[in-house]
């Protein structure tokens, strides 16, 4: 009888640990559909979100071909509209596979919270799913261009954004960092930027520029440039290049400098009881391309050039620091984050009122940029006399 | 049906030789109790014959037809007796004695005066010589049966390594083994098993070096076994083994000398069977389904590398159409997106849900397996070509069965055949966790996996853990086991089977 109970008592345990178990969701994969990406915008005639999510339409047989295919649904909140975007598919929408949400601008203005909580929630969504915002007038044209390289455009535009980190001219952002960025109180969040542009005659989206944000709403936007200088700051240049004039006579030719490798040191220092931040800036470049015959790679040359593009990156760092400052007063650089972490006893008298210091930060910028080599020339190209 | 009961078993081997213990003083009586003995059989022969110049020497040999060399009776024993020196030879004395000292030229020849013994050597190709006015008889051996030439063994083919197998004769394999080890402490002690049959089997061991434990435990065994008959070693196998009902085997069976002469230098203990090729070996640890003969012949890293791919193949063959089936019914979010897409186009349109198609797979290529293995081998070839082509091939371009669970059956039949000492494990364990898989996805796998790794511990071979080791990192514990580490860093026997001298390399002790 005690060995009848206790293998009884076994068997309940076993049994509860099959039914307590949370995986029950026994699903065919021809049964679902692939959501690669998500769009969101605002209805402009009632108070409705518009869902659009970007499906993988899979044609099974001897040669599979995949096609792209969007929805678009309204619904009062966007568990709504997904609930009733099901209605309309028949078959499952999977989300656990989705790369991108873009969100319009209006979506953005009214306060990124209210439809990211919806990503983040979700059980199936990943947290690093990339987010943009779109420069064009509504989020679900993005999708619904249509790519040029591959046939479905999230997983284009994930690609595009992966590779970010080597062309530097948008900020990619996984949902975790966005969330995080948006809970912390030292710096203000920014998205990539995706427009509509026209390439050989189609309309095709790509991703430039920066969205900044002020807490979670949108505020404005910045160009490729000024994002590149925005990386820079953040310390998140991997790659990319550098523009400008050589210098010497006439200005000299354009060179193009191909970045290696980038460290920046974010230093903040207290003058005369004023807070200053200090951003020394130790890139590694190399000539590209010399448009036009002066000879940069020699020494002197060199030196000269290094000290142009120098200059150039601190002008423009400055400028555009000045102009998030006037312009926008967000803390995108994370100059906050910095001081909070390095300058606690600071921070603590500073932190509350840290918006009305941030405008007021003084910058200097201290770059220094060294020229490894120049490619797969020596020597300029001469033309003969 | 070759159970008896154990009463039931006496009577019958009684009722065999009632009264038949003793010879009476009469040839011609003594014929009568033989015939009686083998009546039915019409290949025993009686050959009477009496020397012309000794009257006395009226003889008779009684063998069986077939078992028995006819030449070695002519030569050895008719002959001389028949010959016309007899009489200077023979004195008064006994000529029993006489005989057997100096007429018989054969190496082994026993006075006998159990009936008993004679019946069973004559059947075993002896030849019994009955003489007028004597109740004892002499054996001779003239065992001249024809056995199978020393063959390559096909089981367990290596491209590296001694290629003699064992063959079917006692005697023979054990001249096999007795080759590999010149040693007087390498024993063999007969037994004799099935009580129909009577077949002898050889308990072989190396004195000092095999546990007495191991071998005591074995003998009793052996003894408690009672069978009617026992046609392969597999019979003793399966009688003497641990965990009974497990699809595990904890005793070895190898066709090769060379692999019994290694396991018996490691301490371990091998059973030779009568009328098998397959030698036993025991105690048998998990570990080693995944050695080879070889891997003692090459070079060690080589050696190490595929053991490492026999577990990877063994792991792959159980494991990998549950793991399909659970990814692709429960945990979507797993499988890296273009992966998953080109899952889907192959999914789409097929008839069947993803477990279906996994069992269905499954069953086929163990059915192609087993046609193979059956089939005549020109025939063969068909298999393969219906198997392969048409059923796979087919069945994909009909859309019946999806790409990727024929892949997954191909690999996984594969991979089973890198470790073909398993036989019935890996099938069954593969369809228990395809079975749990279905249910539960990846968590059903682990569970079953958990429920393995306790099984598994829980088995032992003759007292030795069947796991030994595992979890040890130990040199010594590892160095022969799922790698083998070079011979000059293996100086010692296995703990667990060797247990007095250990030293294998026969060095002083520093």
């Amino acid at each position: 009888m005690k060995f009848m109970s206790k293998i009884l008592l076994l068997m309940l345990i076993l049994a509860n640990t099959l039914f307590l178990s949370g995986c029950w969701n026994y699903q065919e994969i021809d049964r679902l559909v692939l959501v690669a990406g998500i769009a969101i915008d605002k209805s402009e005639t009632d108070d409705q979100y518009l869902l659009t999510v970007e499906t993988v339409d899979i044609k099974g047989g001897g040669e599979s071909e995949m096609n792209s295919n969007t929805i678009t649904v309204a619904g009062d909140t966007l568990f709504d509209a997904e609930k009733n975007m099901s209605s309309i598919s028949g078959k499952k929408l999977y989300f656990a596979h989705a790369r991108v949400a873009v969100l319009s601008q209006d979506v953005a203005k009214e306060g990124a919270v209210k439809v990211i909580d919806w990503l983040a929630r979700n059980v199936e969504l990943r947290e690093d799913i990339e987010v943009l915002v779109s420069q064009a007038r509504t989020a679900k044209e993005i999708l619904e261009t249509g790519s040029k390289v591959d046939q479905i455009i999230s997983f284009e535009l994930d690609r595009v954004l992966k590779n970010e980190k080597r062309i530097a001219n948008a900020p990619e952002k996984e949902l975790w960092k966005l969330i995080s960025d948006l809970e912390g109180s030292s710096i203000s969040a920014v998205l990539p930027a995706v427009s509509l542009k026209e390439v050989n005659s189609r309309i095709l989206p790509s991703v430039m520029g920066t969205a900044v944000f002020k807490k979670d709403k949108l505020v404005g936007f910045l160009n490729g440039d000024d994002t590149k200088d925005l990386l820079f700051i953040q310390d998140k240049v991997n790659g990319g290049s550098l523009v400008q004039n050589g210098g010497g006579t006439n200005n000299g030719s354009k060179v193009s400098l191909k970045i290696f490798k980038n460290t920046t040191k974010l230093k903040p220092i207290e003058k005369d009881g004023n807070l200053e931040m200090a951003i020394d800036i130790k890139t590694t470049a190399a000539i590209d391309e010399i448009a036009g015959s002066e000879n940069y790679i020699d020494e002197p040359g060199r030196l000269m050039l290094e000290k142009s593009a120098e200059e150039t990156l601190k002008r423009s760092i400055e400028d555009l620091v000045k102009e998030v400052q006037t312009k926008y007063n967000s803390d995108i650089f994370g100059f906050g984050a910095k001081v909070k972490a390095d300058r606690p006893g600071v921070w603590k008298e500073i932190g509350t009122m840290w918006e009305d210091q941030f405008k007021n930060l003084k910058v200097s910028v201290h770059p220094e940029i060294t020229i490894k080599n120049s490619a797969a020339l020596s020597q300029p190209i001469k033309i003969g006399d | 049906m070759f159970f008896r009961k154990k009463d039931e078993k006496k009577t019958n081997s009684e009722s065999l030789l009632t009264d038949r213990s003793k010879l009476t003083n009469s040839v011609d009586a003594n014929i009568k109790l033989f015939k009686d003995i083998f009546i039915n059989d019409d290949t025993f022969v009686v050959r009477k014959f009496q020397n012309k110049y000794l009257k006395t020497a009226a003889c008779c040999v009684v063998y069986l037809d077939g078992m028995a060399d006819t030449e070695a009776i002519n030569e050895n024993i008719i002959q001389p007796i028949l010959g016309g020196n007899l009489k200077e030879e023979i004195s008064d004395g006994n000529l029993l004695e006489e005989l057997q000292y100096k007429v018989i030229a054969s190496s082994d020849v026993q006075e006998s005066a159990n009936i008993n013994d004679m019946v069973g050597s004559a059947i075993n190709g002896d030849t019994v010589l009955l003489v007028e006015g004597y109740t004892k008889a002499l054996i001779i051996s003239t065992k001249g049966w024809q056995t199978r030439p020393i063959d390559e063994p096909l089981a367990e083919r290596v491209v590296r390594g001694p290629r003699e197998g064992f063959v079917e004769s006692l005697i023979i394999n054990l001249s096999l083994i007795r080759r590999k080890i010149k040693n007087p402490n390498l024993k063999f002690q007969y037994k004799e098993l099935g009580l129909t049959t009577m077949t002898k089997i050889c308990v072989c061991y190396i004195e000092g070096l095999a546990s007495e434990k191991v071998l005591k435990e074995l003998v009793r065994r052996l003894d408690n076994i009672e069978i009617d008959g026992i046609l392969d070693s597999g019979y003793i196998q399966e009688l003497i083994k641990d965990a009974p009902s497990s699809p595990l085997e904890t005793v070895a069976s190898t066709e090769r000398p060379d692999n019994v002469a290694g396991k018996l230098l490691e301490g371990r203990i091998a059973v030779v069977v009568d009328g098998s090729p397959f030698v036993l070996t025991l105690p048998f640890l998990f570990v080693e389904y995944f050695h080879a003969d070889e891997d003692y012949y090459n070079d060690s890293l080589y050696a190490s590398v595929s053991r490492l791919f026999r577990m990877v193949g063994a792991f792959v063959s159980i494991l990998f159409p549950a793991i399909y089936v659970s990814l692709a019914t429960f945990h979507q979010e797993m499988i890296p997106t273009p992966l998953l897409l080109s899952i889907s186009a192959a999914r789409h349109g097929t008839p069947f849900p993803t477990i279906v198609e996994a069992v269905l797979m499954g069953f086929l290529f163990e059915i192609l397996r087993e046609t193979g293995t059956r089939m005549p081998a020109p025939i063969g070839q068909t298999v393969v070509i219906v198997g392969a082509l048409i059923l796979g091939g087919a069945a994909i371009e009909a859309r019946f069965i999806s790409a990727p669970v024929v892949i997954i059956s191909g690999l996984t039949g594969i991979t089973a055949l890198l470790t073909v000492k398993f036989k019935s494990f890996p099938i069954i364990l593969r369809l228990v966790f395809l079975f749990l898989a279905f249910l539960m996805g990846l968590y059903g796998i682990i569970f079953g996996l958990i429920g393995l790794v306790i099984y598994l511990m829980e088995i032992r071979s003759y007292g030795v853990p069947y796991m030994l080791g595992t979890g040890s990192f130990d040199e010594e514990d590892i160095n022969d086991t799922v790698i083998r580490v070079p011979w000059r860093q293996m100086p010692f026997h296995p703990r667990f089977a060797a247990v007095k001298n250990r030293d294998s390399h026969h060095r002083k002790q520093r």
